[in-house]
């Protein structure tokens, strides 16, 4: 951009177009726009960037499509969000009874049964809970049998 | 017909906080109506693209969703809005720019001339094509911005800030903001003069 006239800077013509010259800053170069075709012309040039760029951006409609969006994500984000605070409350292993009775059941044979003879000559229960997983809507345990050394896998879903 | 006005209508911003705090749905939907066309706005000057545009005021009800709890109400929830969806469109602009997507323009971009139409006062068929290539120019010369200067010049030309606020929203210095708006305007300006020569 080529500049004729040299009393003002580019920069001052920008804080100008902002309002940002102090107010005598202002009072003379409006006087010296009177006369100046030069600054005239970059003051106009310069507006019309910003009126052209904010004029395209403002003829961008958005729709309804977020808040529709939202709405669902909302109401989704809260009822999981009250989901876990209730779980947080049901103890150990969370909300799901039957992994509740099957780690009961699991520890009562693993802590009762070795004090019994017989088991501990033939066991037949579980030797050990390997890992349990409790997640929202399922829930997995892992169980090794003593004897044959098999694996259970103990899978739970929430209807 | 005339809008009936709700209680909704009437809430303060500090009831609202404390309705979004308590992750009220309702709170919820009235920041996305009260917000998303002005912050949608905000993002589409700084990513060009509509569909990003929405994907990023999306997700910025998103987080504002998750981190309310953290906003202290230090300044207005204007405020904070923009300045996470400014952070919103620069992690989407640093995501994509790997993928060669920032210098991509859309196909409703290219295809815009009937709305044009629509909003310009003059009719003549001759100023309305120059009057469109020189938009066209215009985005086509926004894209080729730096990023700080870019920024400096959306938040002034669509939000209307002053100095003072562009400073705070992007922690620069006030004379910083000076020099990167007035370098931003002239860039623009040698790019549309070196296009219509």
């Amino acid at each position: 951009m080529k500049k004729k006239c040299a009393l003002y800077a580019l920069e001052d013509i920008s804080r100008f177009i902002d309002g940002e010259l102090s107010s005598d800053q202002c009072r003379s170069f409006e006087h010296h726009l009177s006369n100046c075709r030069d600054c005239s012309h970059i003051v106009d040039r310069y507006k019309s960037v910003s009126f052209i760029f904010s004029r395209h951006t403002g003829r961008q409609s958005m729709g309804s499509s977020i808040a529709l969006n939202l709405d669902h994500k909302f109401e989704k984000m809260v009822l999981n969000s009250e989901k876990k605070s209730s779980g947080n409350t049901s103890g150990l292993f969370g909300k799901n009874l039957y992994l509740k009775l099957a780690s009961i059941m699991a520890v009562l044979m693993i802590g009762l049964f070795p004090f019994d003879e017989d088991l501990l000559k033939d066991p037949s229960g579980p030797s050990a809970i390997v890992n349990s997983v409790d997640a929202e809507y399922a829930s997995v345990m892992i169980i090794e049998t003593q004897k044959e050394k098999h694996t259970i896998i103990w899978f739970s879903e929430e209807t | 017909m005339p809008r009936l006005e709700t209680n909704a209508d009437r809430i303060t911003e500090k009831e609202l906080v404390e309705r979004l705090k308590k992750k009220q749905i309702w709170a919820f939907n009235h920041l996305v109506s009260s917000y998303q066309e002005r912050l949608f706005k905000l993002a589409y000057g700084i990513t060009l693209d509509r569909e990003d545009s929405l994907e990023v005021v999306q997700d910025v009800f998103i987080s504002v969703y998750k981190n309310i709890q953290t906003f202290r109400q230090e300044s207005s929830l204007a405020t904070w809005l923009r300045k996470i969806t400014i952070h919103q469109c620069l992690n989407w602009k640093r995501k994509w720019k790997r993928r060669f997507k920032w210098n991509h323009r859309s196909i409703e971009y290219e295809n815009d001339f009937e709305q044009f139409d629509e909003n310009t006062n003059n009719n003549d068929p001759e100023t309305l094509f120059r009057e469109k290539q020189l938009e066209d120019n215009l985005m086509k010369a926004i894209q080729t911005l730096p990023e700080k200067n870019r920024l400096v010049f959306v938040l002034n030309a669509i939000e209307g800030l002053s100095y003072e606020q562009i400073s705070e929203t992007l922690h620069i210095e006030k004379g910083t903001v000076s020099s990167k708006l007035h370098m931003a305007r002239k860039s623009l300006i040698d790019f549309l003069e070196l296009n219509e020569e």
